[in-house]
């Protein structure tokens, strides 16, 4: 979603600057090359490009298959301490400000400006939500269990504490992940506040039926999809909360506890954490349009080439990755089942979330951020054009490829933990990772086409700026 | 292998596995079983045991010698390929 979201609002931003003349053509271009997460100035053919970035993740493999000490290793995962926790006072006031920024949210998304870019509702959620405090999650540490607005009020009604179907297990909370990126997708929730305050209402009516049903701990633990997400990206920060105080430890260095995932339900949720990023970002490049264009020509409903579309990649991602499983248990020489390889190997892939979630956003946080702070200030009548950082330097993009990069290698070396603790023989734990190592490079290779393809607006479904 | 306790495994009809006596876990070889034992349950090993796991620790040193050489190459290749195509298309 991050990748099709920042391009968007960006262009709109940019357009209209463009439109009004109100900065100088070498900021709006400094702006527009935003849009590409890579500078073009050098030469470099696209094959090539990607070769590079595949090249670079199967070389920091290569690299990992030197450190073969099993002490050194899991000194690493096993750094860290404890600090006190913060009091009840600090809680109360976090989720008081949860509860303020969502009524603020919903209210200003119905009353406010209809116009995207404008609204605090649509700045808020994308750039300040989405772009910067998703990417504290994993920077510092989860706080949404305490600042979840929709918890807040759940945690209000009374419970009928239903027994939870233990065999639906994280199965619903895919569902949702999935249903919410598919709205995401085909509506204009970026660029329509009154949908997406709509959209958030829906959300928080759905929650607080869930909490009244099973309970609102069960709930946001199992069902809810951004609790679910966000815990997963809190298992990569440096600092959690635990029942005795705060932890600390090195940056996704929790990746290998054995316990992070139990099931084939939450390898899922992983793998379309990781998926609904590339599906976002893929429906907007020329490869898609002519691929749309073509199945709707033969005659096939427009929104059901996108459903088939996003079904269909997902069962491929969750096929490489199960098919990459059965090469660990093959190079491996072991007895342990996928499964059990599965769970263990599969919080990896969360570095690279980290990486590309980041990466995708940096750049975008930074160049809006005025742009939330000034509509904040005056929500009901922002300025016609919201200040934005119009010249970034140039090497914020390199930041951005150098942290895609980071959350491979740190997925990479996550991999080789976790295969040092399973496997008994130290080269059996080495090829057990040919196959998760495989699909690392071409997941590399597949985002990185997308994020430097031109972007075109995916065809046939409504991106309209506002009602 | 580790807190949580040892993973679950599942064994092919025709092979036949070497059992761990300790935790029950199959391992396909006596080389792993040294290995797995040596790693997991050192504490209860006896001393001729103990003797037996670092031999095979010590004699894995010698495939994994041979597999770091090949990465090395590898890494050379990659490095050197990329270089060598770096310095042909992108002028």
């Amino acid at each position: 979603m991050i990748c099709r979201r920042r391009r968007r609002l960006a262009s709109v931003v940019v357009t209209s600057i463009l439109a009004l003349g109100l900065l100088s053509g070498t900021a709006a271009a400094h702006a527009a090359a935003l849009r590409d997460a890579t500078p073009t100035t050098l030469e470099v053919p696209t094959w090539l490009f990607l070769a590079t970035g595949g090249g670079a993740v199967g070389a920091s493999f290569l690299l990992a298959s030197f450190v073969t000490d099993r002490v050194f290793i899991r000194s690493f995962h096993e750094w860290g301490g404890r600090l006190r926790s913060p009091g009840r006072i600090i809680a109360l006031i976090g989720r008081l400000t949860g509860l303020g920024l969502l009524a603020v949210t919903v209210y200003v998304g119905y009353m406010g400006p209809p116009t995207g870019y404008r609204n605090f509702a649509v700045v808020f959620v994308w750039i300040g939500w989405w772009g910067g405090y998703v990417a504290s999650t994993y920077l510092i540490g989860n706080t949404w269990p305490t600042l979840n607005p929709f918890r807040t009020i759940a945690e209000l009604f009374p419970s009928a504490n239903l027994a939870y179907p233990d065999r639906l297990g994280a199965w619903p909370s895919v569902a949702g992940l999935m249903l919410l990126i598919w709205i995401e997708v085909v509506t204009p929730l970026a660029d329509d506040p009154r949908l997406l305050a709509s959209t958030i209402l829906a959300y928080t009516a759905v929650s607080v039926a869930g909490s009244v049903a099973f309970g609102s701990n069960k709930w946001f633990s199992t069902v809810d999809p951004i609790s679910r997400a966000l815990a997963y990206f809190g298992r990569f920060a440096p600092l959690e909360r635990t029942d005795d105080g705060i932890s600390f430890r090195l940056p996704g260095m929790a990746l290998t506890d054995p316990k992070l995932v139990s099931g084939r339900d939450e390898v899922a949720f992983i793998v379309c954490l990781l998926y609904v990023t590339t599906f976002d970002g893929f429906v907007a490049t020329w490869l898609w349009e002519s691929f749309a264009v073509g199945a709707v020509g033969l005659g096939l409903a427009p929104l059901g080439v996108y459903f088939v579309a996003y079904v269909t990649g997902f069962a491929l991602f969750l096929g490489a990755f199960w098919w990459s499983m059965g090469l660990a248990r093959q190079y491996g020489s072991t007895y342990i089942t996928r499964d059990a390889l599965g769970r263990r190997f599969a919080p990896s892939l969360l570095a690279i979330a980290v990486g590309y979630h980041l990466s995708h956003n940096l750049g975008f946080f930074i160049a809006l951020l005025p742009s939330v702070v000034v509509v904040g200030a005056m929500p009901l009548s922002p300025p016609q054009q919201p200040p934005i950082l119009g010249s970034l330097p140039g090497w914020i993009s390199g930041v951005e490829m150098a942290l895609v990069l980071i959350g491979h290698v740190i997925a990479v070396w996550v991999a080789h933990a976790a295969a040092y603790d399973l496997f008994p023989g130290r080269l059996e734990a080495i090829k057990s990772q040919y196959g998760v190592t495989l699909v690392m490079v071409a997941y590399t290779m597949i985002s990185l086409w997308i994020v430097t393809t031109p972007i075109v607006e995916p065809p046939y479904i409504a991106t309209g700026e506002g009602p | 292998m580790t807190d949580a306790g040892r993973p679950e495994t599942a064994v092919p009809a025709d092979a036949e596995p070497v059992v761990c006596p300790y935790c029950g876990f199959e391992l396909p070889d006596e080389t792993q079983y040294r290995l797995h034992s040596g790693l997991e349950h050192y504490g209860s090993l006896t001393d001729d045991e103990r003797e037996q796991f670092k031999q095979t620790y010590t004699d894995e040193e010698t495939t994994l010698n041979r597999f770091r050489i090949i990465a090395l190459g590898g890494l050379v290749a990659l490095y050197f390929g990329f270089l060598v195509v770096y310095a042909v298309l992108a002028v």
